[in-house]
């Protein structure tokens, strides 16, 4: 599909939340979403496109107590979202149970004893705690266990039930997986630290959602590799030709290390002493020295390279702002505090460079997926081995694209 | 026994049409009862059973004929078949057509009372109707005796007379058959209605002899009592009596005045209900409301279709079954014996299996062609048959075709005998069913063993339930190498020495050595040897002696054969790697845990899967000691491993175990002696087969055995050819995915050998400048080889068995893409990233590309030959957490 299409960036923002009625706290729902400022209000009727089983005005208002965030792609998105759902139906959980004996959720119990999905007893066990087990596995998993996500909570309450399971349970979460503690968990609102992506920021509304947080790396990168010419490798030390090759490059802000995309992440893997790896999650700069996200790097790259109209429109916003700051407060060199005005300015047009209700497509799909398969996947024959494996991580991403 | 349910049948049949009768009935039954209860009551004592049965035939049967064409036919062809046992048994006996004429002369007179007495039969009806049975006659007869009883009357006679009609028309072709009873018979029916009547003023009479004939009546009422309660809920009924009778009486009223006597002698004699309701018909013996009930219930019959089935069976049953019952018994069992054989197994469901109901009717078709001596027919065709009783490995083990044959003729004469004694003894039924059953067994079991007679003389199924047999039982080895050296003493001076090496590998069973048409057999039971052993030269023989003196010296040194297979091979002139063989281990014997601590030595992630990790593992060891061992060492670990998995063998289908084994032998094994050597020690699947074989061959061979360097290159080609045959076939193999590597493994200890002997068959045939090309080659060959494997089967299957392997590959695959060079493509790498940039930009892998990159391009950078299928790649790209998605559909 990206291929011959036009590939899509990693997005901005995905996220699979947790959703939980404040009138009826065992009401709980989850979705996901890449823009959960506007979900949020969804749900709650607010605006439309909330799924059904949020629908209920005896349920409103609802709280996104957690939320999963850092997927990569919708694709992933919607497999992580399903798999939760469908704890009982993933093959990432089962595949988790056959490593690690532990007694997980009940839900896996049958999955240990053979083919899981003999019963579809999808939605008995719908409580804060179950969903909380199956997301600590599914964290676990082969599968998710390497992607780069953060969990963060912003209720204390779950973030405590999460906590208790976290004492019980065998497994250890992943180094790599950020646990944040966010909204009421925070004596204090935080302040809005745009730079971090493992800040706190106190509420829903305050995740940053677009690409406007890349907007300084983007323009270093941008500008650097306008005049690639003196650009090399800094593995391979070859010259670089950022129109043909992907070019990797330090997000340190004043770091002008560049390098292939492959040599750098040969050079990570390397260095983490993995040869099985394909991914690495982070690594030292060769140029600066300083500790890279991988991911941080590659949204950046994917985001040049796939969106560059978006981002150059991103670029020329900040240009304008810049200038409006700089006109306001003399010439200030930072950029950087723009703070929430531009974001929102920013957030439309990002949304729409992604492709016309791109995520919004995916957000019905799933609210619909999940509340449909209550009903269909209850009632699909249990028989499912194959069927359940292809669904789980098929449907959605069909659906998705 | 068959012959009581028959007259029974008839009788029931016949009364309906011939409705008018009920008088007749009570005045016939008496004298028939008599007459019955005498002879028949031991009889019907065996044939109980049957009897519901029979009223169960009659309703399916009359209704079929009239209503279902369908049903018809079937109903014909049991009316057929009865009509020729009323027909015999009416010749017998010819005082049973008289008495019929009685009662058709009877039955107008009875008609003819029925009309007037329709009231109170509609009363009756009503209350009959509560019965399930028939509402429609209820309400018809409700109707009847609300509107008029001339109405009924009508309707009545007019049924009837076209029932009749038909009925004599039946009759008519009947008699065609038997023209005796046919020509009593067809005006009996006719006649009867007017005579029922007539004899219904005999009643009383019948009533009195009754009394007196009591206690033989009891007997015999007593199992028609039994049938008759549970057949119809009539008698149930009976306390209102009229209700009940009207049933019978539409079940059984034309049975002429005999049949439906019989019934109501049955209930009064035989059981306090049944008595309770012979005198309640004797009281009411008033013949208006009997005939007023037989009227009626002719009426129900003739607007009921099942009725009017009913008498048309009653017509066609009617001139057969008025020969009297005792008489019918006695001409059966003088006759014919396929006719009685038929009823009976449709009137004795219950106390023949299902089983028995078909041997009887094979038998009967069988006799049918022998209607007079049937039980002679029978005898001599099993006579002709070979019949060989034991298990499949008694069988096989059996030394010569001549001992079989003096077994089977022991078995026959000690059979026959109560075959020949049963049709003398004529005169009781129970001895004669007791004849028939015996002949329908032996039929039976001849047509079982038919099968396995076939598989001792040879067939395809044979070498593998052999090595089932011999894996399966450790002790029956001796047996069997007793058996073996027997073979071969007897075989050796006929053929030649590869021919008993052959057998010695394959196991095929003793008759088909010997057999003067050793190539076509062999072709058909092995699918790989296609050439014929006759062109085999000389040297192909010494070849073979290498191998079996290979094999010798392996047997001595025991399990691990392979190593002293590999060691003579050496000698021979083959790779030296036999050494390290034996130090890989056994993966499959491991916990899971030390398969995952295994795994993780390797520096290799946790793989889920056990087979996964066994295969890994092995895989690991192999690339760490070497292919040469690693093609070793795999067979090495199959005979023990085949221990477990052998009992699951019989489950699995062997194809596919061979193929998978195959391809994953082949890429392994240095070279093709390793792989025939391995086989052949695998071949035995266990420790002491492979010594037995050893044992065997070696005299011969050592004798003969010239080791040629050469011996070793010719078996390369062979092993080509043998892939590719056998990897088709196993395509099937896609369903047991499941069955991992251990199954194939095991499977492959008993498939081995077919190999070992295509080898040996074909080897002889390519020239040896060809053979040491191929040895050269032999490398490079078996890649495509290994490749054009899995692309025969299907993605799935080969995915399982290669997946460790293959995502080792893939991984390598993935990193040595190279990157599109920027001269090549205006935009390079970054319009077309390269399926490694794509995972590390986290792009969800659309797997369908991805495998096909792999397949086409990427597997061959790495100098894999396999392909993967899309679920493999799927497993690689979720062990390594990279996201991958399916390609969506056409829509996006």
């Amino acid at each position: 599909m990206e291929d011959s299409e036009k590939p899509k960036p990693i997005p901005a923002y995905y996220c699979c939340y947790l959703l939980r009625s404040t009138v009826r706290h065992a009401s709980l729902y989850i979705g996901s979403t890449p823009n959960p400022i506007r979900r949020l209000p969804q749900h709650n009727g607010v605006a439309k496109g909330g799924a059904k089983r949020t629908a209920r005005d005896k349920l409103r208002p609802w709280e996104m107590t957690l939320v999963v965030e850092g997927f990569t792609s919708n694709v992933g998105a919607l497999q992580f979202e399903w798999a939760w759902q469908h704890p009982e139906r993933s093959r990432h959980l089962d595949s988790e149970d056959d490593l690690e004996p532990k007694p997980r959720a009940k839900a896996n119990a049958n999955a240990k004893t053979g083919k899981p999905k003999s019963k579809p007893r999808a939605r008995t066990r719908r409580s804060l705690m179950a969903h909380l087990e199956d997301l600590h596995s599914l964290l676990r998993s082969t599968y998710f266990s390497s992607w780069p996500l953060r969990v963060r909570f912003f209720c204390v309450d779950v973030y405590r039930i999460w906590r208790a399971w976290n004492d019980r349970v065998d497994g250890r979460l992943p180094d790599k997986i950020e646990v944040i503690l966010d909204g009421d968990n925070l004596a204090t609102a935080p302040d809005a630290n745009q730079g971090d992506e493992l800040a706190p920021v106190g509420s829903i509304n305050n995740l940053s959602i677009d690409y406007t947080r890349l907007e300084d790396y983007l323009e270093k990168s941008m500008f650097m590799l306008e005049d690639p010419d003196d650009l090399q490798c800094t593995v391979c030390k070859e010259s670089i030709s950022s129109d043909e090759e992907q070019i990797v490059v330090c997000p340190h802000p004043n770091c002008r290390g560049t390098s292939h995309l492959l040599c750098l992440s040969t050079t990570f893997l390397d260095a983490i002493n993995e040869p099985d790896l394909l991914v690495p999650t982070q690594g030292t700069c060769p140029s600066c020295g300083n500790t890279v996200q991988w991911v941080a790097m590659m949204r950046e790259l994917s985001f040049r390279n796939r969106a560059e109209k978006e981002a150059r429109a991103i670029l020329r916003k900040k240009e304008k702002r810049v200038r409006k700051e700089s006109a306001a407060m003399g010439d200030s060199s930072v950029p950087r505090s723009s703070s929430t005005e531009p974001r929102s300015l920013l957030e439309e047009p990002t949304e729409d460079d992604l492709g016309p209700n791109w995520f919004e497509e995916v957000d019905i799909e799933s609210d619909s997926d999940f509340e449909d398969g209550q009903k269909h996947r209850s009632t699909r024959p249990p028989s499912k081995l194959e069927i359940v494996i292809e669904d789980s991580d098929w449907d959605d991403a069909e659906l998705v694209e | 026994m068959a012959s009581i349910a028959d007259v029974i049948i008839l009788s029931s049949s016949p009364n309906p049409p011939r409705s008018p009768g009920p008088g007749r009935y009570d005045t016939k039954p008496i004298s028939r009862a008599l007459p019955q209860g005498a002879t028949p009551p031991p009889i019907r004592l065996t044939s109980d059973l049957s009897q519901p049965h029979t009223r169960s035939r009659f309703f399916p049967t009359p209704v079929a004929s009239t209503t279902c064409p369908e049903d018809v036919t079937k109903p014909k062809r049991r009316l057929t078949k009865k009509d020729p046992t009323s027909d015999t048994s009416k010749q017998t006996a010819p005082s049973k057509p008289r008495r019929k004429a009685k009662r058709a002369a009877d039955a107008p007179g009875t008609i003819a009372l029925g009309e007037p007495q329709s009231e109170t039969v509609g009363t009756k009806d009503d209350a009959v109707k509560p019965t399930t049975g028939r509402p429609r006659k209820n309400a018809k007869n409700k109707d009847s005796g609300n509107m008029t009883l001339a109405g009924k009357v009508t309707k009545t006679s007019g049924d009837p007379p076209t029932k009749k009609s038909s009925k004599g028309g039946k009759k008519t072709v009947a008699t065609k058959l038997s023209p005796s009873e046919d020509a009593s018979e067809k005006p009996t029916p006719k006649e009867s209605n007017v005579l029922g009547k007539d004899e219904a003023l005999h009643l009383d009479e019948a009533t009195r002899r009754r009394m007196d004939w009591t206690p033989p009546r009891e007997t015999a009422y007593e199992e028609i009592a039994t049938v008759d309660d549970g057949g119809s809920p009539d008698k149930d009924r009976d306390p209102s009596l009229m209700r009940g009778f009207g049933k019978l009486v539409s079940d059984y009223s034309y049975s002429g005045s005999a049949l439906n006597p019989r019934d109501l002698v049955q209930n009064a004699n035989g059981e306090g209900p049944t008595k309770r309701r012979r005198i309640e018909l004797a009281n009411p013996e008033i013949q208006a409301l009997l005939n007023g009930r037989y009227s009626d219930s002719s009426d129900q019959s003739s607007a009921q279709g099942e009725n009017l089935g009913k008498p048309k069976k009653t017509t066609k049953g009617k001139p057969k079954k008025f020969t009297t019952l005792t008489a019918r018994m006695t001409a059966q069992y003088s006759t014919n014996y396929a006719e009685e054989d038929e009823p009976v197994i449709d009137c004795l469901p219950d106390i023949r299996t299902t089983k028995e109901r078909r041997r009887k009717a094979k038998e009967t078709e069988k006799q049918s062609s022998f209607t007079v001596l049937s039980p002679e027919a029978a005898v001599e065709f099993l006579n002709d048959q070979d019949l060989v009783f034991g298990t499949c490995s008694q069988l096989e083990r059996d030394d010569s075709p001549q001992t079989l044959r003096e077994t089977q003729q022991a078995i026959r004469a000690s059979e026959s005998l109560p075959h020949l004694e049963g049709p003398p003894n004529k005169g009781p039924s129970a001895v004669h069913e007791s004849s028939t059953r015996f002949a329908s067994r032996l039929a039976g079991t001849r047509n079982l063993w038919c099968v396995g007679a076939r598989d001792t003389e040879g067939s395809l199924i044979q070498p593998e339930t052999i090595n089932v047999i011999d894996l399966t039982d450790g002790g029956e080895s001796p047996a069997k190498n007793s058996h073996d050296n027997m073979e071969q003493a007897s075989h050796k001076p006929l053929q030649g020495d590869w021919y008993e090496l052959e057998f010695a590998d394959i196991d095929l069973p003793p008759q088909k050595r010997p057999s003067s048409l050793p190539l076509t057999e062999r072709s058909l039971d092995l699918d790989t040897q296609v050439q014929a052993p006759a062109p085999i030269p000389a040297a192909s023989d010494t070849a073979i002696a290498t191998t079996a003196t290979a094999k010798v010296k392996a047997a001595k040194t025991t399990k691990s054969a392979q190593r002293a297979n590999n060691t003579p091979t050496e000698a021979v002139g083959s790779q030296p790697a036999t050494s390290q063989a034996p130090s890989m281990p056994q993966y499959t014997g491991f916990t899971d845990a030390e398969l995952s601590k295994q795994v993780f030595s390797y520096g290799f992630k946790a793989v889920r899967g056990r087979k996964k990790m066994i295969e890994l593992l092995q895989q690991c060891w192999e690339s760490k000691h070497g292919s040469n061992a690693t093609s070793d060492t795999q067979p090495i670990g199959q005979p023990e491993q085949q221990k477990e998995p052998v009992s699951k063998k019989d489950n699995v289908p062997k194809p596919t175990s061979s193929a998978k084994t195959k391809a994953t032998v082949k890429p392994k094994s240095g070279t093709f002696k390793k792989n025939r050597k391995p086989l052949d020690a695998t071949k035995p699947t266990s420790a002491t087969s492979a010594s037995r074989t050893n044992l065997r061959t070696s005299p011969n061979k050592n004798s003969r055995g010239k080791p040629i360097t050469a011996s070793s290159t010719s078996f390369i080609d062979v092993e080509e050819i043998q892939d590719s045959e056998e990897e088709i076939i196993p395509s099937p193999s896609q369903v047991q995915k499941h069955y991992t590597d251990i199954y194939s493994k095991s499977k492959t200890g008993s498939q081995l050998p077919h190999r070992s002997l295509d080898i040996l068959t074909k080897s002889p045939s390519p020239s040896p400048t060809k053979r040491k090309a191929v040895s050269s080659n032999t490398s490079a060959k078996r890649m495509p080889s290994s490749a054009s494997i899995a692309t025969a089967h299907t993605a799935e299957s080969s995915e399982e068995i290669s997946l460790a392997e293959i995502s080792v590959k893939i991984t390598q695959a993935v990193r040595v893409q190279p990157r599109v060079s920027p001269l090549s493509s205006s935009r390079g790498s970054r319009s077309r990233p390269t399926w490694h940039e794509k995972i590390l930009m986290y792009d969800p892998i659309v797997l369908e590309d991805f495998a096909a990159w792999l397949n086409i391009e990427g597997l061959g950078l790495v100098g894999e030959d396999r392909e993967v299928g899309i679920a493999s790649v799927r497993e690689w790209c979720e062990s390594k957490g990279i996201c991958c998605c399916w390609k969506k559909k056409a829509t996006w």
